[in-house]
Parts: structure tokens; sequence; C-alpha cells
């Protein structure tokens, strides 16, 4: 039961390479969130926020068109979400430096429907 | 004020903790914690856990991918399923009413504790044949088993069943902010027979791209309170980290046991609270 070694593309690096994405991304937005917190304390009061925005350039202008405390506390937020969607736009690039071109299309398609999330239907 | 964003806190750390140790997940179990304990808006509180879900399954996933457990092939290729699924589950989770949303929260909480009763083999199934897909995208692959001290080969069949489970897994996962993992592995151990340790790493890795799928769709539907969100994000993470360290730990079998009593005594609470009886 060993033919292992024929049949398996190894991705070779690809491990490595996306876990370490995964790990920076959560670790940056972690520490950050963990610095909020800390100003969430300190300022003692919380607002609760509601509200929903049009679509995401309305919703970024809002967070990032005057800098506030809610851009503050958006930013972890952000880039936690970020994330994974930097994973996969990575993968489409180690697919296709492995010619594995098939793996690479498929990718594409799953990055496309996360921009169609952020972008379209959101 | 500062009392109540204490509890917040520590009840997402023990959310974390049974998570991880019965293996549903921290996100299932903070939901109801939100809305029974501190009243917040069931919305909001999915939108503070589909937060906590990339955090914990990113971070999760690392780990496993550097073992070389995961198999990414069959991961990106069921994203495609996952994410449409989870686009559709957080539109129509706009459209619908709290009782209804409280319902089927409660009904996916009760079936997610079925498959925790049973007892998984660790097997390899070696009977198991690639079905034409699995062939042609080169999906069959081997990871290292450190019990058997050996590297196991696998195959991989049923893709377009695998599919389909996938899709109602990423529409629920978009639906109620949870991860869904429990119905991912059954996509992938049940439905398309790989190992249980392949199941549970892969499931972890595509956890987080298709919570990112919906979180986008939430935040500017204005479901996410980042008030709310990040003491849960951080307390369901810190509770997971330490969650998993205490696995490994046998007599922890007892542990699950009343933690699953625990879940299943919330699911009721939520019937009930839908029911407006309590």
């Amino acid at each position: 039961m060993n033919k292992s070694k024929v049949d398996k593309p190894r991705n070779k690096d690809m491990e490595i390479i996306i876990g370490y994405t995964l790990r920076t991304g959560v670790l940056i937005s972690i520490s950050l969130a963990l610095i909020d917190l800390i100003l969430i304390f300190i300022r003692g009061s919380v607002n609760y926020y509601t509200g929903s925005y049009q679509n995401t350039f309305t919703f970024l202008n809002f967070i990032f068109g005057h800098f506030s405390f809610l851009t503050l506390l958006f930013i972890p937020i952000i880039i936690l979400i970020i994330t994974p969607v930097t994973r996969v736009l990575l993968s489409i690039f180690l697919f296709l430096k492995n010619k594995d071109y098939i793996l690479s299309i498929t990718t594409l398609t799953v990055f496309i429907i996360l921009l169609i999330s952020i972008f379209i239907v959101a | 004020m500062l009392i109540f964003y204490f509890g917040i806190i520590v009840f997402s750390i023990l959310a974390g903790i049974i998570g991880a140790l019965v293996g549903i997940g921290g996100g299932i179990v903070i939901i109801p914690i939100l809305i029974l304990i501190f009243h917040i808006n069931i919305k909001i509180a999915i939108g503070a856990s589909i937060i906590s879900v990339i955090a914990t399954s990113s971070s999760a996933a690392s780990v496993y991918l550097k073992d070389k457990i995961i198999n990414i092939r069959v991961g990106m290729l069921l994203e495609i399923a996952t994410t449409i699924g989870a686009i559709t589950g957080a539109e129509i989770m706009g459209i619908l009413n709290t009782t209804v949303l409280l319902y089927i929260f409660a009904f996916v909480l009760l079936i997610s504790i079925l498959p925790l009763l049973k007892n998984r083999d660790q097997e390899v199934d070696e009977n198991v044949k690639n079905d034409n897909i699995a062939n042609y995208l080169k999906l069959s692959s081997s990871y290292y088993d450190k019990k058997q001290n050996k590297t196991l080969h696998y195959n991989v069949t049923n893709i377009p069943g695998g599919f389909v489970i996938m899709y109602i897994a990423g529409l629920i996962s978009g639906l109620l902010g949870i991860g869904s993992g429990v119905f991912k592995v059954l996509a992938l151990d049940d439905v398309m027979k790989l190992p249980m340790k392949v199941s549970t790493t892969t499931s972890n890795m595509m956890i987080g791209v298709t919570a990112a799928a919906s979180a986008f769709i939430y935040l500017i539907n204005g479901y996410i309170d980042p008030y709310i969100a990040i003491p849960v994000m951080i307390g369901v993470f810190v509770g997971s980290y330490y969650g998993t360290k205490l696995i490994g730990n046998t007599s922890n079998v007892y542990l699950k046991k009343i933690f699953i009593l625990v879940i299943l005594v919330i699911a009721i609470e939520m019937i009930l609270r839908a029911m407006n009886i309590l």
C-alpha cells in the first residue's frame, strides 16, 4: 500500500507559506484587538454601534474617511477577515509556480467568489 | 459597564474551552451565551461569533499545515461550494426574523451534538477507490500518523456528494455565524471517505475562508458591532487555545460528556426563548 510517491503532488513549501500567512494575520489582528480592548476599558464607555451601509465603499469611507475611535476598533476585524482571503490569493500563485494549473484555476474561482461577496453581494 | 464587559470576556474564554474540548467549535457555544445571558441581539451575536471563528480556525489551520496533515487540494476545491453557500446563508440571515433564527440555531445545535456521541474510528479505509474527479485532480494523498508511526496513504471518493454537503455546510455557516465544522467533517469523512484526522484538519482550513465570505456581508449590513466582536474574538481565541492543549488528557472523556449535556441544555433554553417562554 505504498504508492504514495508516484501519484502524490506534494505542493512544496506551500503548507509553510500559507500557514505562515494565516498565523501572521491572526497574530497582528489579535494584538491590535487587545490594544483596542484596553482602550475601551480606559475610555470606560461603550457606544453601541448600529447601522448598515449601502455597500463596501460607503462602509470603507465611513470607517476610514475620518479617523475616529471606531476606525481603531474596525482595523483588527478587517485584518482578520482579509487573512483567509490573502491565503487564497497566495495559493493561486503557489499552484501556478508548481505548474498545477487546474488547482490554480480552482483557487482563482474561490478568490472571485470572495470578491463577489465583498463588492457585489455586500 | 466594566462588569458586563468582563463577563463577556470570561464567558467567551469558557465557550472557547468547551468548543475545543467537545470538538464543536467556540462560535456555536458563544452565540447562545451572548443571547441568553447578555441579552444581545441574535444578529449581533452571530456577527461577533463569525469573527472569533476566523481567528480560531486560521490559527489552528496554521499548525496543521506545518504538520502536513491538511489535504490542501481537497480543501481548495470544496471551498468553491462552501463560499457560495456562505454568501447564500448570509443573505438569508439578513431577511429572517429573530424567532426563526433562534429555532434554526437550536435545531442545528441539537444535530451538531449527534456525531459527537458516536465513536469515530481513526483507521484508514483501504477499500476506498478514487472517483474520476479525484483521479483527474490528484486528490489522493498521505499523511504521517504519529500514533502508528508510519505514513498512511488514502484515496478520495464521491466528490459530487461532498460538494453538495459542503454547500449546505457553507449555508449554515453564513446563516448562523458558526464554523459548521461538524457538517464539513460529515462531507469529508462520511461522504468522501477521507481519514478522520485529515477531515478535521482540512475542515479547519476551509472554515476561515467560508467565514470570511459571510463576514464581509455581515459587516456591510451592520451586524458586526466591534464593541461586542472584539472581547468575544479575544476570549474565544484564548479559550480555544487552552482547550486544544487540554484535549490530549484522557481523563477529559468524562468532562466531555458533561459539556455535551451543557450544550443540550443550551439548545433547549434557546427553543424556550424562541417560544417566548423564557
